[in-house]
């Protein structure tokens, strides 16, 4: 009974001392700061650093390391222990920069990708922009080229038909070569002098008596070699033409041209074997080819000229 | 009064053994927690020296952030406070080191992906320009 007076007594005296005891620290705790500028402030980031998506999930370790230094300050403030109350905000502040940190990081590394993506793609639209100008580039060319084989072959079809011409040409040549030839040599008893209208052949004046457009008896034998060749040359042309000198009227050596020319003509188809076309004509003294001053002059001019086509 | 006297005298002998055993105890429960607290702090020490020399090794540039030198500086006064015995304040200033240390690596590391990103950005502006153009 009496430890529990012991006890009873004391409780009685000391409870207002209890009493104002709490009072007093309920008094320092409710003047105890419970705040701090810089825990506020980084109470701010820390709930601005929640806000960030990358942040929240790729530094919720360091945001969760960060809560607790900043519950760590509040009680270091509450109690009043500034350097712990440091420590824990400089803490705090440093989980909350590494939690943004690792939110950059793991950001950056989604844009890098999502711009690699990108890059792949304008690369295949520019191999696919590449690959459409190599195709544009490779059927032009195709086209070019077919041009140029129908150019080449066109050019070659031309070179042939040219060499096809000349050698018709050559041909040509090397028969009117052959025919001039043999012509000469069927021809080569006679005066022959190649012109323009083609190989005319010149007959003197001793084929005929004087004023006469008679042949001569032994003048027929002359026209042997011009008529065998006609024979074989159906296809040429003959063109006869009478000359005579000065000596008499114009006029009347205009007639007599003529009739030697017609002479000449009608013995060549007396021959019944010549069939060629044969033109006459009397020019008279118009067309000399030498001077009819002289005798040898006039001889000249006297002629017959036969010129075959 | 005697007896009263006698046993009162006897507790308190008790009492004070009991309470030389305590004090003892706590002593050396003391001087052991102090021993534990100086090796806590040498190690955070060592762990932050470690980060430091690694930051600088891989990222001579980031030597110059504000950030590393604040690790180092850090780094500094928890040596001295180990020096003055002041283990907890040693504690606190080696991991405040470490920290400001792995925020430099993590800053560094960020550098280089913004780097990546950017070229990146760039080729694909070149690119979209190039493929414009035509």
């Amino acid at each position: 009974m009496s430890r529990i007076s012991t006890f009873k007594t004391p409780a009685l005296t000391i409870a207002p001392v209890l009493t104002i005891a709490l009072a007093a620290v309920l008094g320092s705790c409710a003047s105890a700061p419970s705040s701090h500028p810089r825990l506020t402030q980084l109470e701010s980031e820390l709930k601005a650093a929640y806000g960030d998506k990358y942040v929240a999930e790729y530094g919720h370790d360091d945001l969760a390391r960060a809560q607790v230094s900043l519950a760590d300050a509040r009680v270091a403030i509450r109690k009043g222990r500034d350097t712990e109350m440091q420590h824990d905000l400089t803490m705090a502040e440093n989980h909350i920069a590494l939690g943004e940190i690792h939110g950059r990081q793991e950001r950056t590394k989604a844009e890098t990708v999502a711009l690699k993506d990108r890059q792949d793609q304008v690369r295949l639209a520019a191999r696919d922009r590449d690959i459409r100008k190599a195709n544009d580039r490779a059927a032009t060319s195709r086209a070019d080229a077919a041009m140029a084989n129908a150019a080449s072959q066109d050019a070659n079809a031309r070179a042939e038909l040219s060499r096809a011409e000349a050698m018709a040409a050559n041909a040509a040549t090397q028969a009117a070569e052959d025919k001039t030839t043999a012509m000469r040599d069927q021809l080569k008893s006679y005066d022959m002098k190649i012109t323009e209208l083609g190989a005319t052949l010149v007959l003197r004046d001793v084929m005929f008596d004087v004023n006469s457009a008679v042949l001569r008896a032994g003048a027929v034998n002359r026209l042997d070699p011009l008529i065998s060749y006609l024979r074989s040359s159906p296809a040429v042309s003959v063109r006869i033409e009478g000359h005579t000198d000065s000596t008499g009227s114009v006029e009347h050596n205009n007639d007599l041209s003529l009739n030697r020319a017609n002479s000449v003509r009608m013995a060549l188809l007396a021959s019944n074997s010549v069939s060629n076309p044969i033109e006459t004509y009397g020019y008279g003294q118009s067309k000399p080819v030498a001077s009819n001053a002289t005798i040898s002059g006039r001889e000249q001019n006297r002629r017959v000229e036969v010129t075959l086509k | 009064m005697k007896m009263l006297a006698r046993s009162t005298t006897r507790l308190t002998r008790g009492t004070r053994a009991l309470a030389v055993s305590v004090l003892l105890s706590i002593s050396f429960i003391g001087s052991v927690s102090a021993g534990q607290a100086e090796l806590n702090a040498r190690d955070a020490i060592t762990r932050a020296e470690a980060k430091i020399d690694l930051v600088s090794k891989e990222n001579p540039a980031a030597t110059q952030n504000t950030s590393f030198v604040n690790a180092q500086q850090k780094l500094v006064a928890a040596k001295a406070a180990i020096v003055r015995n002041n283990d907890q304040q040693a504690m606190w200033l080696a991991t405040e080191a470490e920290l400001f240390a792995e925020n430099t690596a993590g800053a560094s590391k960020l550098a280089g992906l913004e780097r990546t990103r950017s070229e990146v950005a760039r080729d694909v502006d070149i690119l979209e320009s190039e493929l414009r153009k035509e």
